[in-house]
């Protein structure tokens, strides 16, 4: 998927979530609960039943007091990622923007291993499809490569909130969740943001669309036909009718945006003809700035 | 409207095709797109069944039916105007100047064809064609007939000639034959204009009569053999001459050779360098005893000076030199013997004995002795020492001059013997009875005379009589023309044509009409062109149609493209 030089440019990266998250297991990812980290951080009082392996003993020689030492507990990240496997992301010449979905995810989920956080993919259209169930550490990239390869797009309509649902009902620790997607699902993410925020996930959505979507040049009498639903319609396409489309897609484009934003949650926005490393390096700045802030 | 191939007419039957493939091809293109809600929500009402979309579509397939059609009418080649039920005497020029080269090579001929060929081609059913070539004499090719198979094959056969043009006649038949049907009848001359008579032919084209001149070609630069003769020499040698006449009618000076040949071999390169207009002629002298065909040939290397080649060459014919077979008896000294071998005509032979009779071909020449009775035959006796039964001849020789003779003498008739001396003479006289024709006389006897036998009326006899051993320098000059005279009367030319002269006529395909081969004739500023007159007033549509389609195609694309860019 990515040759080893790619690799290397991917461990330098980072996934920052706005939220933090105690983690399944210890990682690389402090937190702001004390315990069983390495770095020390404050002593309290010993109480009755304190692992007395943490008890200070030079402290206690010199004063006579117990005293236990405590330190800041690091964790690992779940990052949880919801790739959106619909036909409207292998259909015709968008197969571009499918394979640069898996391109992506596999990126992410470089990043994340590298950085002993958890990575988890779940595929979903009108409902869910394959799992890449949560792993650790770098060992597990290729298995993930493996994944990635075989996912094919599925049938039906993409029903987001659906599949996400569903998909919750599996997971027993929240995390980022990086849903990757065209957006296009005739309810919209609302409600799927909606759901995320309520388990205390960090949503963050990735939009990828083809040129052709947001630009089309073709003109002529055509029969379009949607690539999820099968439904068709007749049109002649114009220059009136393109300039028309075009800013639907863009006012599309803002909508999801908006909604994104009004609930907090991070949006990106690509198009494939956007070199996705480039593409993963501004999304991993902006989230690392945000985080900072 | 009439239709030149209404047999086209069937590919009307592939508008429907036409029609059909137009919805086929109207098949929409099908594209998947991932949010279809997307477009409607951007294009609304604006889909297929929209009504400008309809009318669109339905002009794209009027047109690409009007296309089709405009292409089958072209194909069809649709005739209107002209008269239905003409009638056209095409008076064709196939004489020696239409076989002019034209630019590409092609000559007159074949473009005057061409012209027959477009005539017919555009001709309704009804109408009546008659072809008359003018070669030679006016021929009837094709009487009036509808049929144009049998037209093209008419003109097709029609083959260039050598002959000269009887136009002035050809167009007096057509006139003939024009009348008989009536005002719709019209003639239409096919030439280059080059013919005899062309006052008169101008005059005919400027009077009321339906008279159309298509003329063929244009001014083009010529160099002809005009006259080219032969003869063989008077004097009865192996010489022979040559008259020839070559005319440059070019516009620009022009410098060739003229070569000569006899049967196939050449015999003499003549340059010569002609302004415009200038003739040179000339006779040349050759000799040979062979006889045939003597030809002059132009050799120019500018093919643009000559553009018509059939005049490059003419022919004449040389008669042959026939040999004499002479048979000497007697005392031949090495002068007679030198003299003998010196003429290019005769075998001589040598005899012991004088034979009783001769051959009608052979000539016996006696000198010294004679016998009592000359033989039946050609006999010439030089410097006779004794009598026969002609003559009698003196003893002694003497020193004479001669006085001239007569002027008709084949003996004499080229010399002048007036006061010439002869050395060895004797007397000589005729016995009584002998028809003698004194030629040349001494003051006592001739000298040299001609002598009839009574027995032998057809017998000629001539006498010389002076020795020609003497060394005489006159005798020695003279003898030998003399000798020759008397082969030359003896070869049996009769008396009007005793010189041996004979005058060849020209070679069969020479041309004698003054403006056959002359392709400077300027064209007419009235000319109608072939292609008004040829079409006697009809106008073919099947370019019309054509770009009718073209421009429909167009369209057809433009609309084409406002749809795809």
């Amino acid at each position: 998927m990515f040759d080893t030089q790619t690799l290397k440019k991917f461990e330098f990266l980072l996934l920052a979530s706005s939220k933090e998250y105690t983690g399944q297991t210890s990682g690389a990812r402090r937190n702001s609960k004390l315990g069983g980290g390495v770095e020390f951080v404050d002593y309290r009082d010993y109480v009755y039943g304190d692992d007395l392996r943490n008890l200070d003993w030079n402290v206690y020689a010199r004063l006579e007091t117990p005293f236990i030492k405590q330190f800041q507990e690091e964790g690992d990240l779940p990052v949880y990622c919801f790739l959106d496997a619909s036909r409207s992301m292998g259909a015709d010449a968008a197969a571009k923007k499918f394979e640069y979905a898996k391109n992506l995810v596999g990126a992410l989920g470089y990043i994340s291993l590298a950085r002993f956080d958890s990575f988890g993919v779940f595929t979903f259209a009108d409902k869910l499809g394959s799992t890449f169930p949560l792993a650790r550490g770098k060992g597990r990239f290729l298995e993930l490569a493996r994944f990635l390869d075989g996912v094919a797009p599925l049938e039906g309509v993409t029903d987001a909130n659906g599949s996400i649902r569903a998909a919750l009902a599996k997971i027993r620790k929240p995390g980022m969740a990086l849903i990757v997607s065209d957006c296009y699902d005739p309810n919209g993410l609302d409600a799927s943001l909606e759901r995320l925020l309520a388990r205390r996930f960090d949503p963050v959505v990735l939009q990828i669309y083809d040129d052709s979507e947001s630009n089309p040049q073709e003109r002529g009498d055509y029969v379009f036909e949607d690539a999820e639903s099968g439904a068709t319609r007749t049109f002649t396409v114009d220059e009136n009718t393109l300039k028309r489309y075009r800013a639907a897609f863009q006012n599309f484009i803002a909508t999801v945006r908006a909604s994104c934003v009004k609930r907090g949650v991070r949006f990106y926005s690509t198009s494939i003809g956007v070199p996705f490393e480039t593409f993963l390096l501004n999304v991993t700045c902006d989230m690392t700035n945000r985080a900072v802030k | 409207m009439t239709f030149t191939h209404p047999l086209a007419l069937w590919l009307a039957l592939l508008i429907p095709v036409v029609v059909f493939a137009f919805f086929i091809r109207r098949k929409l293109r099908r594209r998947r797109v991932p949010a279809l809600f997307l477009w409607e929500e951007a294009l609304g009402k604006t889909f297929a069944k929209a009504r400008s979309f309809k009318l669109r579509n339905l002009l794209a397939l009027i047109v690409a039916a009007l296309i089709t059609s405009a292409l089958v009418g072209s194909v069809a080649e649709p005739v209107v105007g002209g008269s239905d039920a003409d009638a056209t005497v095409v008076v064709f020029d196939n004489s020696a100047s239409m076989n002019a080269l034209e630019k590409g090579d092609v000559s007159r001929l074949e473009l005057a064809r061409t012209e027959l060929e477009r005539l017919i081609y555009h001709k309704s059913e009804e109408s009546e064609i008659l072809v008359i070539t003018t070669a030679g004499a006016p021929t009837v090719l094709a009487g009036y007939t509808r049929d144009a198979a049998a037209l093209r094959k008419t003109a097709a056969e029609i083959r260039p000639t050598e002959q000269p043009s009887a136009m002035l006649e050809s167009l007096e038949l057509a006139r003939t034959f024009a009348q008989t049907r009536g005002k719709g009848a019209r003639v239409l001359v096919l030439s280059d204009g080059c013919f005899d008579g062309a006052d008169r032919f101008l005059a005919a084209l400027q009077s009321s009569e339906p008279i159309q001149f298509c003329q063929i070609g244009g001014a083009l630069d010529n160099v002809a053999v005009e006259t080219f003769q032969a003869r063989r020499s008077p004097i009865g040698d192996a010489a022979y001459e040559a008259t020839l006449e070559v005319v440059n009618y070019g516009d620009a000076p022009v410098s060739f050779d003229v070569e000569i040949g006899l049967n196939d071999t050449l015999v003499d390169l003549v340059p010569m360098t002609l302004e415009p207009n200038a003739r040179d002629k000339r006779t040349l002298k050759y000799e040979s005893t062979e006889g045939g065909t003597l030809s002059a040939r132009v050799l120019i290397e500018d093919a643009a000076a000559n553009r018509q080649t059939q005049d490059d060459v003419k022919l004449a014919d040389l008669p042959d030199f026939p040999r004499m077979r002479v048979l000497l008896y007697g005392t031949v000294d090495r002068f007679l013997q030198a003299v003998f071998a010196a003429q290019p005509n005769v075998e001589t032979e040598r005899v012991s004995e004088i034979p009783d009779a001769l051959e009608p071909d052979a000539l016996l020449v006696i000198s010294g002795d004679v016998p009592e009775t000359l033989p039946k035959g050609k006999v010439a006796l030089i410097n006779p020492t004794s009598g026969a039964n002609l003559f009698d001849v003196g003893g002694e020789e003497y020193e004479t001059a001669v006085e001239p003779g007569s002027v008709d003498s084949p003996l004499t008739c080229f010399l002048n013997f007036d006061g010439a001396a002869f050395r060895g003479v004797r007397d000589i006289v005729p016995l009584e009875g002998v028809a003698v024709d004194a030629y040349a006389r001494a003051p006592e006897a001739p000298v040299i005379f001609a002598a009839r036998d009574p027995d032998w009326p057809d017998s000629p006899r001539w006498v010389y009589n002076f020795s020609c051993a003497s060394d005489s320098i006159v005798l020695r000059t003279l003898f030998p023309i003399i000798f020759a005279n008397l082969v030359g009367a003896a070869r049996g030319i009769d008396d009007s044509n005793y010189a041996s002269s004979q005058v060849l006529p020209d070679a069969e395909f020479n041309l004698r009409a003054p403006l056959d081969g002359k392709t400077t004739v300027a064209r007419r500023k009235n000319d109608t062109t072939v292609a008004l007159g040829a079409s006697g007033g009809r106008v073919t549509l099947w370019r019309l149609f054509a770009v009718a389609a073209f421009l429909l195609a167009g369209l057809e694309y433009y609309w084409y493209c406002r749809r795809r860019v």
